[in-house]
C-alpha cells in the first residue's frame, strides 16, 4: 500500500511539488503498481538468474577518439534562461 | 586524547586520463571554454544512447590491478538517482552492487597495509558556480570518466591519510591511470573518521568529512576532527553520524546541513548500457601496461646505481625525472655527475617554469654534453648553468651555444695571466689581508677574475695562478 506518506517522500526526492488532489490520485495508482509487482512476486524465481537486458549482446563499445559536438550551441539556446556560455539556474545552496 | 584511537577510511575520485568522456565522444579538456565539450548524451536529452569507452575500463582495470584487487569478470553500470543542477540526467551513472575491483590492498612505503575496499567506474558531474543571487552551471565536466577507490578503515592516524593519499597518487601517476592533480579537480577526496576507546574492537560512530581541497588540508582536517571528537566523547557526549565540512579559512569542520533522505539514490541497472566481459586477455593486456611501480624503481635505484636517502625520494616522486636521468646515464655513464647536475641546477630551472617539467625540451644526448664537458673543465659551474639555461627549454645543441655565447672556459694560463695581474693590482687590499693570513681574500680575487672573464675562466687555475703571484711577489 503507498500511502500519502509515501507519495509525499518520492515527490520529494523527485523535487517535484505534488498538491492533496494528486497525492489521492497517486497513491492510488502507485498502490495498483505495486501490487502487480508483488503479483509477479509470487513466482518462484530461486534458480533463475536475474536479467538485466533482453538482447543478450555484450560488450558494444567504443574506442576513446573525441570529437566536438554540433549541438552546444543549440543545447545552451535551449536553456530556460543562460548567462554568456553558461545554464543560468536559481541559487543553489549545498 | 591517549584514551582513543583514531580509525579512518578514505574515499578518492580521481579522472582517468582518456581523450574522450565515459559515454560519448566530447572532450575531456580541462580548459576549454564553458559549455563547449557538451551534447545530447552527457547533457542527458531524451532517447540519446551511451556508449562506454573502452579506454576507461582499462585504466581502471589497471588501477584496479595496481592496487591489487580481485577484479569482477563481468561488469555493469547503475544509475545513482538523485537531484541536482550540476547532473542533467537526474542521475549518475556508476556501478553499485558490482564493482570492477574489490578486495585489493595498497602496501605503503612504510610497510603499513591499507586494505582496499572496492573500486568502481562512473562519470563526473559537472560544475556549479554560486553568484550572490543565482548559480552558474558549466556541464563540460559532465561524464569525464571518474574512478572510485574506497579504502577499509585501517589508517590510524592523519599523517599515515596523507602518506596512503601521497603514494596512490604515485601510483596512479607511475601506471598513467590519472594526472592526480588536485588544483585542476583531477583527484578529490573525502574521508570517513571515528575515535573508539583504545582496545575496543567495535567502531565507533563516524563523521563524513568533506571539502579538502589538498593533500595537506585532509591532514589538518583529519587532525582538527579527531580532537573535537576526543573532546566530546571525553564529557561523555555522544558523536553524531553526520557530514561535515571543513573551512579551510577557518581551520575547523561544521556540520553540513542534511535533509533526513538525503542517501535515498534508489539504484537500479542501467537500460541502455550493456554488460562488459573482463576478459583474461584484456587483464593481461593491463597486467603487463602496470609498469614498474614505485617500490620496484626504489630498489633498483639504489641497487643499479647506488642512489639513496634524500636523492632517492627524489627520484621516485618524480618520474620524469627519473626517466630522464635513466636516459643520460645510458649516453654518460658517470651516474654521480648526472645526477649531481641533474639534482641540481637542472632541478633549479624546472621548479623556476610555472609549467614545470612539461616544458623541458632538452635530449638526453645534448645534456649529457652539458656534464662532460663541465667535468673535463671546458664548462665551469657558471658558464654550464648558463648553457642549461639556454638549452633546457629549446633543446639548441650545446656545442653551438657555446660557440655563440664563447663560453669556453679559459684554462690557458697565458691568456688568463692579463686578468689575475689586473685583479692584484686593483685590489691592494685583498692582497694584504692575503698576506696576513685571511685565506678568504684569495676568494674574493678569484670572483674579481671571474667577472673579468665574464664567468669563463677556469676558477682552479686561477686560484693557483693568484697565489702563485702574490707568493711570489711579482706584480
Ligand atoms: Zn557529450
Amino acid at each position: 500500500m503507498v500511502d500519502k506518506k509515501v507519495v509525499e517522500y518520492v515527490g520529494n526526492l523527485a523535487k517535484i511539488a505534488i498538491n492533496e488532489e494528486e497525492k489521492l490520485a497517486f497513491s492510488e495508482q502507485l498502490s495498483k503498481i505495486i501490487a502487480y509487482i508483488d503479483k509477479l512476486k509470487e513466482l518462484d524465481t530461486a534458480n533463475v538468474e536475474p536479467m538485466r537486458e533482453v538482447n543478450q549482446l555484450e560488450d558494444a563499445v567504443r574506442q576513446d577518439e573525441a570529437f566536438l559536438s554540433k549541438d552546444s550551441e543549440d543545447i545552451l539556446s535551449n536553456a530556460p534562461s543562460r548567462e554568456g556560455d553558461f545554464f543560468r539556474i536559481p541559487k543553489v545552496i549545498d | 586524547m591517549s584514551n582513543f584511537e583514531t580509525v579512518i577510511g578514505l574515499e578518492v575520485h580521481t579522472q582517468l586520463n582518456t581523450e574522450s568522456k565515459i559515454f560519448c565522444s566530447c572532450p575531456t579538456e580541462f580548459q576549454s571554454p564553458p559549455n563547449t565539450n557538451i551534447c545530447p548524451v552527457c547533457c542527458g536529452y531524451p532517447g540519446v544512447l551511451p556508449v562506454f569507452n573502452i579506454k576507461a575500463l582499462k585504466l581502471a582495470l589497471r588501477v584496479s590491478l595496481a592496487l591489487n584487487c580481485k577484479i569482477n569478470p563481468s561488469i555493469y553500470f547503475e544509475r545513482k538517482n538523485y537531484f541536482y543542477p550540476d547532473l542533467p540526467k537526474n542521475y549518475q551513472i556508476s556501478q553499485y552492487k558490482m564493482p570492477l575491483g574489490y578486495n585489493g590492498a595498497l602496501l605503503l612505503p612504510s610497510g603499513k597495509k591499507i586494505r582496499i575496499n572496492r573500486v568502481h567506474l562512473e562519470e563526473d558531474a559537472g560544475k556549479l558556480i554560486h553568484k550572490e543571487d543565482y548559480s552558474l552551471v558549466d556541464l563540460n565536466r559532465t561524464g569525464t570518466p571518474l574512478l572510485e577507490i574506497v579504502s577499509e578503515p585501517d589508517l590510524s592516524d592523519a599523517s599515515q591519510a596523507f602518506d596512503y593519499l601521497t603514494y596512490l597518487k604515485l601510483i596512479l601517476q607511475y601506471i598513467r591511470a590519472s594526472d592526480c592533480d588536485m588544483e585542476k579537480g583531477s583527484l578529490r577526496c573525502d574521508a570517513n573518521i571515528s575515535l573508539r576507546p583504545k582496545g575496543q574492537k567495535e567502531l565507533g560512530t563516524k563523521v563524513e568529512l568533506k571539502n579538502m581541497n589538498t593533500f595537506k588540508g585532509v591532514r589538518v582536517a583529519l587532525e582538527y576532527e579527531a580532537k573535537r571528537q576526543a573532546h566530546v566523547l571525553k564529557n561523555n557526549q555522544k558523536i553524531n553520524q553526520e557530514t561535515r565540512l571543513w573551512d579551510p579559512a577557518k581551520l575547523k569542520t561544521a556540520i553540513m546541513r542534511t535533509k533526513e533522505e538525503a542517501h535515498d539514490y534508489r539504484y537500479f541497472p542501467e537500460p541502455d548500457l550493456l554488460n562488459i566481459t573482463v576478459g583474461d586477455d584484456l587483464i593481461k593486456a593491463e597486467s603487463s601496461n602496470l609498469g614498474e611501480l614505485p617500490l620496484a624503481k626504489s630498489k633498483r635505484f639504489l641497487d643499479d646505481y647506488g642512489i639513496s636517502g634524500k636523492e632517492l625520494d627524489i627520484y621516485i616522486s618524480n618520474i620524469n625525472l627519473a626517466d630522464f636521468f635513466e636516459e643520460v646515464v645510458k649516453i654518460y655513464t658517470k651516474v654521480k655527475e648526472v645526477s649531481n647536475f641533474l639534482l641540481g641546477p637542472f632541478l633549479e630551472q624546472i621548479n623556476n617554469n610555472k609549467e614545470g617539467f612539461s616544458a623541458v625540451k632538452i635530449e638526453a644526448e645534448n645534456f649529457s654534453k652539458i656534464v662532460k664537458y663541465f667535468s673535463q673543465g671546458r664548462l665551469n659551474n657558471l658558464t654550464a648553468k648558463k648553457v642549461l639555461s639556454l638549452s633546457i627549454f629549446t633543446n639548441e645543441d650545446i656545442d653551438e651555444i657555446i660557440d655563440r655565447e664563447k663560453l669556453t672556459q679559459v684554462s690557458n694560463e697565458d691568456e688568463l695571466l692579463a686578468f689575475v695581474s689586473e685583479a692584484i693590482k686593483e685590489n691592494p687590499k685583498a692582497i694584504s689581508e692575503f698576506n696576513e693570513g685571511k685565506q678568504q681574500a684569495i676568494q674574493f680575487l678569484v670572483g674579481q677574475v671571474m667577472r673579468k672573464t665574464k664567468g669563463k675562466a677556469n676558477p682552479k687555475l686561477a686560484r693557483q695562478m693568484l697565489e702563485k703571484t702574490i707568493k711570489g711577489g711579482s706584480v
